[in-house]
């Protein structure tokens, strides 16, 4: 039953996606008319309304032979800015150039985005959606999947009348679009739309314009957190990093012994000694913080998971990091370690990498492993956790033990016991705004 | 879209016309086109909108459950109330062009947008042009046949879709797209009219000749010759009552020639039966007493099994009833359940058409085989009116009654394989035969088909016939009238009644409660009469409550909001005494300082006076920016404080006789 209403649904909505491009809205008005007149003119000795039938029929007739096939000389060019984010809105442009001699009124500029289309496990996991729904909507589902797919294309586009155009001429029509998910965000083709001289039915021209958007995961307030954490020894230092903390810090001079860095040699004392001599310096230590983001969420629950992503890139935006570095850990399908921070790298390649992250393919051990290697260096920790059951705890009990301060935030829809052991903050993933603005701002 | 002007007068004028109710159609484009004229708009709360929709909505709903249950009318009712829609609705449409949003929110047209409203925008959908097709469609459900129908309805049409062409497209393209869209639709509702009329006939012939042939007044196709068993149902086609009923006949149709094992009518031309004042339609002369029938009607339309001699027909709910020379009555647009009462007159020898040439005929093939019957009976030289009463007699003795289609062999019955070796068969072998030997004796005979009232029913107080009852007999020509001559063997209706089932009881009450149902909505007087007020005392105390309602909200916000704006005046008018005071006195306030700060900042030489004056300073500021802890009487001691300290305020000696800033001294008075 679900896969026949998937695939109903499928056809139904490409179906309803062609009459809203075909039919304007005074089209789609006499449509409706003609339906009307349809039904209650069946028997003509009953009512008049086969008249009324045949009158709706003939405009759009005629209508759909005014439209024709139009086929307008036209270059278009989209302009995107570098990326969007999640619930705010942006605009860009698109560049429309004639290049015929034919000029055009009253056309209206359709953009489109593509993406795949909801599987019918997702249809009918989102169940969760429906809620406000009446109860025809609530069983069958369809606004559940007319919302899925728009979703997963990662929003609409609202159609644009743009103003009219002569021959040779261009024009920029400005675009409004709100981005709904994070993610690429593919934009595919732009249509033309002209109405014929009735005004009912749209001849349609479509290009494609292949073009993808990146679009950053939602952000929230949250209060500054302070993440107090003691420095840590780092071997080595960091590679990449513009400053290196105290590796500046003088001990002694000594002899110059096979293997040290030419960069290490303290000229005047070689002068003065005539023979090589280095500078010795001290070894680093310095605040490393983690934000651990759990990427295993419960399949029917996207919107925990949803939730999460955008804490951790809330939380990514607001620490102070100063000369810390903050690692950003999370699993794919296998453990990925971002660090910024200290000139390797800003908020920004945290939250491109954020918009991209999907769930984890492999189990919570691989996380929890990832974040005992770690371990010795972190100073203090963020966990962003999609449940709080034996493994998470555990985690979070063997750093408490290692003497790593740490937030624990569970993204939970149902509120959770708290524990004595391991005090830890509940998100509600509906709500998140209040209750990130409710956070604790210190460690514990 | 942009509403052409008097768009919506054109299309309710077009209703009101159309359907009849002018009247109310002229109220309803005062109502609806005066906004065009008067500035005044209400700000409705977007719930006054859904409760006049919601109103709407059921009035829409019970009149629907109204029409289809609680009248005569049944599934016919729906069209009654579309046609109803303009005023049914306009309310809500009025709302909205008295209202300041310019359309109706959404959340008055869906319910599922009333759940969670978080209080942000309000999204609203403007209503006139759904109105005027709502205007068009209703219009076109009163089923008027004017021949200035369409070219109205055209032309309303058009006007409305004129100011959609697009601005790039010159009229030339338009005029001819219109011009060609009229001829279209023009010769596209002749073809509906003419496919349905052929459509139509051709599926009657179908359902003539596979479903409703026992009743066809032209042609009755008998089972003679099938194989088989007759099968007939225990539903109960008719109830008879009233002081005539009595054990009877109900004659269906009446058939004067047979050929090919089938019953024709030969005098088939029906015609109207005229209506006697309001006394029903007069089918013959005479009276008896009042027999009351109660049956149901497909389509609205059927033949009368009436009894015979037939005199008038009463609370016959039908437009029409018609008549053929052989006496079947059928009528035409009549309810569902069809309830009426006939009057028979027992004594009379019928109306019908005489006996015609057509009335002797029977086929040659069958001749010698009856006339040997004849024989055999010994009533070949007999008159006719001792053939017609032995006939009867005759077949009680010799023949017997089953409902097998076929011998005992499984051979196919015949009639000639029934009079000679068969001797057992149906109903209609027993009629065909005895009228086609009342023939062949000389007597003008013909074939009815109809009913055998026998069965009472102490519980509902009347004879049922059931489907099983159905019958045929023949009618004589004796003594200068048409005699009915039952041939069938008595025992014929126990042995039905043995196949009856065994869930006959239980559907038989089923069957009551719906007759007594229809009986209660088709009783005198008719709804029809008293729904009117009915509905107006129901829909009229609700719109007062929501005009009411609605009112009394508008008048309490304007109210609020007079009292909002009215507060700062009336501060302004209290502190006033105070502030001359102190301009006179050489303060006068700097616009850009606020109030407060000024007066607590004002140069005074008395600490009491200090205090007084700051008091009264954060008393207008708690007034002035608490607009809805303030009451007239607090404004009211405000003005006294102010009024009596600035009469307390003088200014110093020594500072009015420098240029330095006066310090204000108090009067000790």
């Amino acid at each position: 039953m679900a896969q026949a209403l998937h695939r109903a649904f499928g056809r139904v909505q490409r179906w309803s996606a062609w009459v809203e491009r075909r039919f304007t809205a005074a089209g789609l008005g006499v449509l409706y008319l003609m339906i009307a007149g349809g039904v209650f003119g069946l028997d003509v000795t009953r009512t008049m309304a086969f008249q009324l039938f045949a009158l709706a029929a003939a405009l759009l007739l005629v209508a759909w032979c005014g439209a024709g096939r139009w086929r307008p000389g036209v270059v278009l060019e989209r302009r995107l800015p570098g990326y969007g984010t999640v619930g705010e809105p942006m605009r860009y442009t698109i560049l429309v150039r004639a290049t015929d001699d034919k000029a055009w009124s009253e056309v209206v500029v359709r953009d489109e985005l593509d993406g795949r289309p909801p599987t019918t496990a997702e249809w009918r996991m989102r169940r969760r959606d429906d809620a406000g729904a009446n109860f025809f909507d609530r069983r069958v589902g369809y606004p559940r999947w007319v919302a899925l797919i728009r979703r997963l294309r990662g929003g609409r586009i609202a159609p644009v009348r743009m103003p009219p155009m002569r021959s040779g001429h261009e024009s920029t029509v400005e675009m409004a679009f709100t981005p709904e998910r994070r993610g690429i965000v593919r934009f595919a083709r732009v249509r033309l739309l002209r109405p014929d001289p009735l005004g009912l039915i749209n001849a349609v021209a479509t290009r494609a314009a292949p073009q993808n958007l990146l679009v950053l995961p939602q952000t929230y307030p949250v209060p500054a957190i302070e993440l107090p954490g003691t420095r840590r020894h780092h071997p080595g230092g960091v590679q990449a990093a513009q400053a290196v903390g105290e590796s500046q810090e003088f001990l002694q001079l000594r002899d110059y012994r096979p293997g040290d860095p030419l960069r290490r040699l303290h000229w005047p004392s070689t002068a003065r000694a005539g023979r090589p001599v280095v500078r010795e310096t001290g070894e680093e230590f310095f605040t490393r913080f983690a934000l651990v983001l759990d990427t295993f969420p419960d399949a029917d629950d996207p919107v925990v998971f949803e939730a999460a992503v955008s804490v951790t890139a809330s939380l990514a935006t607001r620490l102070a990091l100063g000369d810390a570095l903050l690692d950003l850990l999370f699993v794919e399908d296998r453990a990925i370690t971002v660090t910024a921070g200290r000139g390797l790298a800003d908020t920004a390649v945290l939250l491109h990498e954020l918009a991209q992250v999907e769930p984890g393919a492999a189990d919570f051990g691989v996380l929890a492993a990832a974040i005992d290697r770690h371990g010795a260096r972190m100073s203090a920790c963020l966990h962003i956790l999609l449940a709080w059951d034996a493994p998470r705890r555990a985690l979070v009990q063997d750093l408490r033990a290692a003497g790593v301060a740490q937030i624990v935030l569970v993204v939970s829809r149902a509120p959770i016991a708290a524990a004595a052991d391991v005090p830890f903050h509940v998100i509600d993933p509906v709500r998140l705004a209040d209750t990130l603005a409710a956070m604790p701002d210190r460690c514990r | 879209m942009k509403l052409p002007p008097l768009l919506l007068a054109a299309g309710l004028l077009f209703w009101g016309v159309v359907t009849g109710f002018p009247l109310i159609a002229l109220a309803l484009m005062l109502a609806m086109e005066s906004p065009r004229w008067i500035r005044a708009r209400w700000d409705f709360d977007p719930k006054d909108y859904e409760r006049v929709a919601d109103l709407c909505s059921v009035a829409f709903l019970l009149l629907m459950v109204w029409q289809w249950f609680g009248t005569r009318q049944g599934p016919e009712g729906i069209l009654t109330v579309l046609g109803w829609l303009p005023m049914i609705f306009a309310p809500v449409l009025l709302l909205q062009r008295y209202g300041v949003s310019g359309g109706v929110p959404l959340s008055a047209l869906f319910w599922s947008l009333r759940r969670g409203r978080s209080g942000g925008v309000v999204r609203t959908l403007p209503l006139d042009h759904g109105y005027f097709a709502v205007c068009l469609l209703s219009a076109t459900c009163a089923n008027l046949r004017a021949p200035w129908f369409f070219p109205v309805l055209a032309g309303l049409g058009l006007y409305a879709l004129a100011p959609l062409r697009p601005r790039g497209r010159s009229m030339a393209a338009w005029l001819p797209a219109v011009v060609c869209a009229v001829a279209i639709a023009y010769g596209l509702q002749h073809g509906l009219l003419v496919a349905q009329r052929q459509v139509e006939a051709f599926a009657l012939d179908f359902l003539r000749d596979r479903v409703f042939g026992r009743v066809d007044p032209y042609r009755a196709q008998t089972s003679i010759g099938d194989l088989g068993r007759v099968k007939l149902s225990d539903r109960i086609v008719v109830r008879v009552g009233g002081p005539g009923a009595r054990p009877m006949r109900l004659r269906d149709a009446v058939y004067d020639a047979f050929a090919h094992d089938a019953w024709f009518a030969r005098s088939n031309a029906f015609r109207d039966v005229a209506t006697e004042g309001d006394r029903g339609w007069r089918i013959a002369p005479g009276s008896g007493p009042e027999i009351a029938l109660s049956m149901a009607l497909v389509r609205g339309r059927g033949v009368l099994p009436l009894p015979a001699n037939p005199a008038l027909l009463d609370h016959l709910n039908v437009s029409k009833v018609e008549r053929n020379p052989l006496g079947t009555v059928r009528v035409q647009d009549g309810p569902a359940a069809l309830t009426f009462t006939v009057a028979a007159d027992a004594a009379g020898v019928g109306s019908e058409l005489g006996p015609t040439p057509v009335d002797l005929q029977m086929p040659e093939r069958l001749r010698p085989v009856l006339m040997e019957t004849l024989a055999r009976w010994n009533l070949a030289d007999r008159p006719g009116a001792d053939v017609a009463r032995a006939l009867p007699a005759a077949f009680a003795r010799d023949y017997r009654y089953t409902t097998l289609l076929t011998d005992a062999a499984g051979r196919k019955r015949s009639i000639e394989a029934f009079l000679t070796d068969q001797r057992e068969g149906h109903c209609e072998y027993f009629a065909t035969s005895t009228v086609l030997l009342l023939r062949a004796a000389g007597v003008p005979a013909r074939y009815v088909t109809g009913y055998a009232v026998r069965e009472w029913s102490a519980f509902e107080g009347e004879y049922r016939v059931r489907a099983r009852h159905a019958h045929a007999w023949a009618l004589a020509w004796i003594d200068g009238g048409w005699r009915e001559i039952d041939s069938t063997p008595a025992g014929w209706f126990d042995l039905e009644a043995e196949s009856a089932s065994v869930w006959q009881d239980t559907l038989d009450l089923l069957s009551w409660m719906h007759h007594r149902w229809n009986q209660w909505r088709d009783r005198d007087p008719g709804p029809s009469e008293g729904v009117g007020l009915g509905w107006l005392a129901i829909i009229v105390p609700l719109a007062g409550w929501l005009v009411w309602s609605v009112t009394r909200r508008s008048r309490r916000d304007v109210e609020e909001r007079r009292s909002a704006s009215r507060t700062p005046d009336r501060l302004d008018h209290a502190m006033a005494p105070l502030l001359a005071r102190l301009a006179t006195l050489g303060h006068a306030r700097d616009p850009s300082t606020p109030l407060r700060a000024w007066l607590r900042g004002l140069p005074l030489d008395d600490v009491a006076m200090q205090a007084a004056i700051r008091r009264i300073a954060d008393e207008h500021a708690r007034l002035r920016f608490d607009p809805d802890a303030a009451d007239d009487a607090q404004i009211d001691a405000l003005a006294v404080d102010a009024t009596a300290l600035s009469g307390r305020l003088v200014p110093s000696g020594a500072a009015a006789a420098s240029d330095a800033t006066p310090v204000i001294a108090t009067s000790r008075r």
